[in-house]
């Protein structure tokens, strides 16, 4: 079980799917969201302004949608691996979507802390079959 | 005694004295005849005259009243010598036919004989006929011892009358003494008695004097008859000093009496016309001898043992031998062996009086050589003679033999020469045809010889071919033309020339030139309206002065005589749009400096008229000589500046075609993600639900129809943009993918309908284990087929499929089989793998997994067939690279 996934989607529909499948599958212990990039950054901006010991205790996962308003996954992501990744270098990302545009997985594989590309819905099977993949690491 | 006749017509007279002979009344007699008897009757000498073949006998008073003869013992006048003085008739005969001396014949006369008259002399002197030949002889009696010259001896009357008979003869007579001086002579002509009376000189000195070459060979023998030496002497002589030849019988006999000296009776004969006709004939047996002689064929005659009697000098040349060598000589023996048998034959044949001709046997010649005879021959059966012609056949065989091979030579000539060839006879029937002529007509010769042209070729009648070889008969020239034969389907060229014998006629199949011609024709005006039509400036570049000289092209094309401002290279560079010059110059000085190029071209601007500039492409030929060096460019100027437009806007178009087909993918993308983002939450609670136990049944039913309906829809949005995905997506994964992994996968997934229909399947993949393939593709295709097997099986038996595998060598098969309901592919067959097609109506029937199927085996390389049958079965192939 981890401790902390930073879920960022702005599907709400999806928001509450997830909170309750991760109860359900006993994932994660804390579930921090975001709506969209430009949000999450906000989150992890706040968070590098904390102090040390709080932020410690930052999200060491990532589940990122990609099409999201204001900002999307990829342009998080540059920015986060620009700005952020030095603050927080354990955080690994799966990136989550209903996208079939098989540029997005191609794109995917170019970020080295990006561990695997699924595809919604997450159900309790896949939530366990994450875990395993986090342990394998 | 008879009365002088001088006053009466002879004729008459005779013709009452005598009763008709077997020559007929005298009227009937000739001439010849009946003047001879006149002076026979009126004659004081016994004369006797027979006449004709028959010996007619006549004679006058005188004869009748010789004492020697019985009155009655006489025959009478006119009748035949045969029944009366049988005697005397050979010796007539004979002095009639052959011409003999009569003289001397008389002498040889029986002593019985009729004639022979006691104390007389008969003298016997043909009388010429009509015809020139002795028609009968005149026996003269002259009393032996009877002295002419005696006066006393006979009344002057009867003197006269002597006289007159005398000079009448044609003999010249004369009497002389036993001194040889002139004591009578008749008034005839002859060779050495000078015209007027001659009597009292001495015969013998005249002869002597005449010149004559015979004279003195007269006068001798006349001297030996005075003398007693000779009892007759007689010579036949040629006299020279008259104009024309005479020939005269000289005879000499005594004239013995007892009271008067010894006397000699000297006739000339004019013998011209027997001795001309002699010689003549003489002459005339010459020159057959000589022809006999002069003949190249032996003329040659054998007796009945096949021995010569007689060979022409020809023998010399054929066979070397001379005629007297052959004399005697078998002719067999000179005939080659091998040839005996036929010769034998042939010689029985003629010697059985038949006519022999063109026998060929062959001899040896003196030479050993052997020679080949054509032979003549026949039997003369009363002479007992073979007479035979041969001819020396080598000439003619060597002739022949140049005959025959000329014959070949013009037959090879005709049958060699290219043309066909036939003649025609004045009746237009065939008399040759060589073998062109049976090749380009298609007909033998065994088939046209003999046969009427027109009747073979009816279809010539209305073409030329009739008209002209009729102007060739009829007007004797040569006729020259050129006309299509329907029935063989070709165009003959045909020159016709007249011959003594009818027509020639040498043709030649002339179709290809023909239609070569028509279609330069059609070349031709194609090139004219191409010229016409054409839009480039054609131009010619000399490299050495670099002189340009133009076509007609160019004013079109640039608006204005370009000649005159553009007429050698640098002219030209300087029209070219200053950003191309560089670039063009450069290419074409690479195209002269290498010594393989023949062609250049380039596209650059050239200005116009009006100072705009016209894109233009420039092709050019470099000709070069032997050693490299170009001499001459020829090329054309085409303006592309429309093309280029053209060029332009069509790259527009195509990228603005490609932007819009990313926009619409990237909708598609969208849309799809957009469809995706809810059903994945629907996808999601629902499997939250799946956790929560609920009372109510009601609900229960609410929530199965929920996830029906979700699951559906999930399906239909997974299937279209897995089609998206392949139509997208340009390259494939390839990889070695194990049949059986993925038949297990997809099994897996099947296994419940499996279960439910009770489906058998078997599946064989011992040939083929593992294919290179797109592994999703593989799993969508099995998964796609395997589930359209259970949606279409046949509800009235249970289901089976096969799935077995073929190695083809470069290629691998997979065979889906089903015993399903089958598809109409006499209906559906062109749709089968359309998109959104359904064939028919069962659940969950989207009409995209053929589509789907055929789609990824198409990206892959592969191909897809089906076989099916109504209510039987479906059977995929489908058939993928290794």
């Amino acid at each position: 079980m981890i401790e902390k996934v930073h879920y960022i989607d702005d599907d709400s529909t999806a928001l509450l799917i997830f909170r309750m499948v991760n109860s359900k599958a006993s994932f994660a212990r804390e579930v921090v969201t975001a709506t969209n990039g430009q949000k999450a950054l906000e989150y992890y901006e706040q968070l590098a302004q904390s102090g040390q010991e709080e932020q410690n205790l930052y999200p060491r996962l990532v589940i990122l949608d990609l099409d999201m308003p204001v900002m999307g996954g990829w342009e998080f992501l540059d920015v986060f691996m620009k700005d952020y990744y030095i603050y927080f270098p354990d955080t690994q990302v799966f990136i989550v979507s209903s996208t079939i545009n098989p540029a997005d997985k191609e794109k995917a594989s170019q970020y080295p802390c990006v561990l695997k590309f699924i595809s919604k819905p997450i159900t309790v099977q896949l939530l366990h079959e994450l875990s395993l993949v986090l342990e394998a690491q | 005694m008879i009365g002088i006749p001088g006053h009466e017509v002879p004729g008459k007279w005779v013709g009452d004295a005598y009763p008709a002979t077997a020559l007929g009344s005298s009227e009937q007699w000739p001439q010849s005849l009946r003047t001879t008897l006149s002076i026979v009757e009126s004659s004081v000498l016994p004369m006797v005259l027979f006449w004709g073949i028959d010996a007619l006998v006549f004679y006058n008073e005188a004869f009748r009243n010789l004492s020697a003869f019985d009155q009655t013992g006489l025959p009478p006048r006119g009748s035949s010598a045969y029944s009366t003085w049988p005697d005397v008739v050979p010796l007539i005969k004979h002095i009639l036919l052959s011409g003999t001396d009569p003289s001397t014949t008389t002498d040889l006369l029986p002593a019985d004989s009729p004639l022979q008259v006691e104390q007389w002399h008969p003298s016997c002197s043909p009388v010429m006929d009509e015809t020139g030949r002795p028609g009968g002889i005149l026996v003269t009696y002259v009393q032996t011892g009877l002295a002419p010259d005696a006066p006393h001896s006979s009344p002057p009357a009867s003197q006269n009358q002597h006289k007159l008979i005398l000079d009448q003869l044609q003999a010249c007579i004369i009497l002389l003494d036993h001194t040889g001086r002139i004591t009578y002579a008749n008034d005839q002509h002859c060779c050495f008695q000078p015209k007027g009376d001659i009597t009292g000189y001495n015969y013998l000195d005249l002869c002597r004097q005449s010149g004559e070459t015979a004279a003195g060979g007269i006068a001798e023998g006349i001297e030996k008859v005075i003398r007693g030496k000779l009892s007759i002497f007689a010579l036949d002589y040629h006299c020279q000093s008259s104009a024309r030849p005479h020939w005269f019988r000289v005879k000499a006999i005594p004239l013995l009496t007892e009271e008067a000296p010894p006397s000699v009776l000297v006739t000339h004969l004019d013998i011209t016309d027997r001795k001309l006709t002699e010689l003549q004939t003489q002459k005339a047996l010459q020159e057959n001898q000589k022809i006999l002689d002069a003949s190249l064929d032996v003329i040659c005659t054998f007796d009945d043992k096949g021995r010569f009697i007689q060979a022409s000098s020809a023998c010399r040349m054929v066979w070397g031998y001379e005629p007297e060598e052959l004399i005697g000589k078998y002719f067999m023996d000179m005939v080659v062996p091998e040839d005996h048998p036929k010769t034998m034959e042939a010689f029985n044949w003629v010697i059985d009086n038949n006519y022999l001709r063109n026998f060929e046997n062959r001899y040896i010649r003196k030479d050993g050589t052997t020679v080949p005879i054509v032979w003549t021959a026949t039997w003369d059966i009363e002479e007992g003679v073979l007479f035979c012609i041969g001819r020396d056949d080598t000439e003619k065989k060597k002739v022949e033999e140049q005959l025959t091979i000329n014959n070949q030579k013009i037959t090879n000539i005709l049958e060699s020469i290219t043309d066909g060839f036939f003649t025609l006879d004045k009746d237009w029937k065939i008399t040759y045809w060589n073998h062109e002529a049976e090749h380009i007509l298609g007909v033998s010769r065994a088939e046209a010889m003999g046969r009427n042209l027109w009747e073979m070729y009816q279809e010539a009648i209305p073409l030329r071919f009739y008209t002209e070889y009729h102007r060739a008969l009829v007007e004797q020239v040569s006729v020259h033309f050129v006309e299509y034969l329907p029935s063989i389907g070709a165009w003959l060229d045909v020159s016709c020339y007249p011959t003594e014998d009818g027509l020639t006629l040498y043709f030649r199949n002339v179709t290809a030139r023909k239609l070569a011609e028509e279609q330069i024709r059609i070349a031709k005006e194609r090139y004219d309206l191409v010229a016409k039509a054409t839009h480039d400036a054609i131009w010619e570049w000399d490299p050495m002065d670099g002189k340009i000289h133009w076509g007609d092209g160019y004013k079109t094309l640039f608006g204005y005589d370009i000649a005159e401002k553009i007429y050698d290279t640098d002219s030209w560079l300087a029209h070219i749009h200053p950003d191309d010059s560089k670039a063009v110059m450069e290419s074409i000085h690479q195209s002269i400096r290498s010594s393989q190029a023949t062609q250049w071209r380039n596209v650059y601007r050239l200005v116009r008229a009006e100072g705009s500039y016209a894109t233009v492409l420039d092709r050019g030929f470099l000709i070069r000589g032997n050693d490299g060096t170009p001499i001459r460019m020829i090329g054309s100027i085409q303006d592309i500046s429309l093309q280029k437009e053209a060029e332009k806007e069509r790259e527009e178009l195509i990228r603005q075609l490609t932007q819009k087909n990313h926009d619409q993918e990237q909708f598609a993308y969208i849309t799809s993600h957009n469809l995706r983002a809810p059903l994945s939450n629907l996808l999601g609670l629902l499997s939250l639900v799946d956790c929560i136990p609920t009372e109510n049944a009601e609900l229960d039913e609410i929530l199965k129809g929920f996830r029906a309906s979700t699951m559906a829809l999930n399906n239909t949005v997974n299937d279209l943009i897995n089609i998206l995905i392949i139509k997208g997506k340009p390259v494939q994964n390839r990889e070695l993918i194990s049949l059986r992994s993925i038949y297990d996968k997809v099994c897996q997934q099947l296994n419940m309908s499996m279960e439910e229909v009770g489906a058998c399947i078997i599946f064989d993949d011992s040939e083929v284990p593992a294919v290179v393939f797109d592994k999703l593709y593989l799993e969508s295709i099995f998964m796609n087929l395997l589930s359209n097997s259970i949606k279409y099986r046949s509800f009235n038996r249970r289901l089976s499929i096969s799935i077995s595998t073929k190695n083809e060598g470069d290629s691998v098969r997979l065979i889906f089989s089903d015993n399903g309901i089958g598809i109409d592919l006499a209906r559906y067959r062109e749709r089968l793998f359309g998109f959104n097609q359904r064939f028919h109506d069962r659940p969950d029937s989207k009409g995209f997994g053929l589509y789907l199927v055929k789609s990824q085996v198409e990206s892959m390389g592969g191909s897809i067939e089906v076989e099916s049958q109504v209510e039987v079965g479906t059977t995929f192939t489908i058939t993928i690279q290794k």
